[in-house]
């Protein structure tokens, strides 16, 4: 396995995947990071295909095991915001931020299976690997996949019209 | 013509997640019904109206600086693991750090000593001089890259340099030297005749050393050049490789 190489190509869909499904940009970080260090440690081996599966699904069970932690302890789920910079000036910063916090509050409406099913077909996975990560059918997956998509909009709407 | 396909077919048909007899099928029924038509187009919306809302949420990816991280990570494990294996060895190397620890409260190398471990991170950087008996430290990277700056050594005294799978430059010096460190960079000046060693870590972005003020040599990518010429191993059984006194 070419370590550079499976960087490069998984690392940032990954980080995107985890920034997406944590609102603390620390745990999205390590979470990504922790998934490749796991990956060495274990020395799994495979297909590039079958590692980045992988890599996402390690990475999802860290961010809900950190979330958890994170939740007991009470800590406010703004401390750590992922506001991803922008040469923007302070209107549209401010704008920028305020679409930011939208969208990751509608997210957070979801619940995880949907939340996953949603942000890992973002990133391209096939209906056959969605099913195996969240544990479903894979002729269920369009289905589930639909009305994922359906509540993420009707919460974005739901936010913006009150 | 089949009977109205369930939305999950057409989320799926859409994906192009269905077989090719089931496309051959759906498409049938497609061409003979607006209702599924229009149903189609408004999965088709509202996936990319997702797709486009999401975006926002696009963070900064260093993926050069997370792999550094990684190996990092990586590294420090590999320590770890060392260190329970050399006690005896983290022993022998406090001892000889201890005489110039207790002269020098509040430098790096007390903080060292007090550590309990053969490997210091300096935090942060000092710019207090400090006179040493032949002092052992350990300088932390900064993004991977290190600065090594040797300044009025004593004409007899001999750098010599090995590469490690370390996390971070190890320095040990002549008896004397006076030392300034901070994160990534290390100034050593004066010191009496004997060797002066320098491990680096090859997985180090960089690590320059700087002899009164003129670049010897630098490590780069795991490979070490001398006076601009890339140097395998050297004679010493060891592994270390010594600087010749005067440029090439």
């Amino acid at each position: 396995m070419n370590l550079e190489q499976l960087f490069q190509d998984v690392y940032p869909g990954l980080h995107r995947y985890c920034v997406r499904m944590t609102s603390d940009s620390d745990v999205a970080e390590d979470a990504a990071q922790e998934a490749f260090v796991r990956l060495l440690d274990r020395r799994v081996e495979g297909d590039p295909a079958g590692l980045r599966a992988w890599l996402f699904k390690v990475a999802t069970h860290l961010i809900r095991d950190r979330v958890r932690i994170r939740e007991n302890r009470s800590r406010l789920l703004e401390e750590n915001p992922v506001l991803p910079s922008s040469p923007d000036g302070p209107g549209e910063a401010l704008e920028r931020g305020e679409r930011v916090a939208r969208v990751r509050e509608a997210l957070e409406s979801l619940d995880e299976r949907d939340r996953t099913l949603l942000l890992l077909r973002e990133e391209g996975f096939s209906y056959r690997e969605l099913a195996d990560a969240v544990e479903v059918k894979a002729t269920s997956v369009g289905t589930l996949l639909a009305r994922a998509r359906q509540r993420l909009a009707n919460a974005l709407d739901g936010e913006e019209t009150t | 013509m089949m009977d109205h396909p369930g939305e999950g077919q057409l989320q799926a048909y859409l994906d192009g997640e269905t077989t090719p007899e089931a496309t051959e099928a759906l498409e049938g029924h497609l061409r003979g019904c607006p209702d599924c038509r229009a149903r189609l187009e408004e999965l088709e919306a509202l996936a990319q109206e997702v797709s486009r809302r999401l975006a926002v949420l696009e963070p900064e990816t260093d993926v050069e600086a997370a792999l550094w991280r990684l190996r990092q990570a990586r590294a420090r494990k590999r320590v770890g693991l060392h260190r329970s294996r050399t006690a005896a060895a983290a022993v022998v190397i406090l001892l000889l750090g201890a005489g110039a620890a207790m002269a020098l409260p509040g430098s790096p190398v007390r903080g060292w000593l007090a550590g309990e471990e053969e490997v210091v991170t300096v935090e942060a950087p000092t710019s207090e001089a400090v006179d040493t008996e032949g002092a052992a430290l350990t300088v932390a990277l900064q993004d991977g890259r290190a600065q090594v700056e040797l300044n009025q050594l004593h004409p007899e005294a001999a750098v010599a340099f090995r590469l490690t799978s370390g996390p971070a430059v190890q320095v040990q010096t002549p008896r004397g030297a006076a030392l300034e460190t901070g994160t990534g960079w290390v100034r050593i000046q004066g010191g009496e005749a004997g060797r002066l060693r320098l491990e680096l870590p090859r997985e180090a972005r960089t690590v320059e050393i700087r002899v009164d003020g003129a670049p010897r040599a630098v490590l780069q990518e795991g490979t070490l050049e001398i006076d601009g010429i890339p140097v395998e191993s050297g004679d010493d059984p060891d592994g270390w490789i010594e600087l010749p006194r005067e440029a090439e």
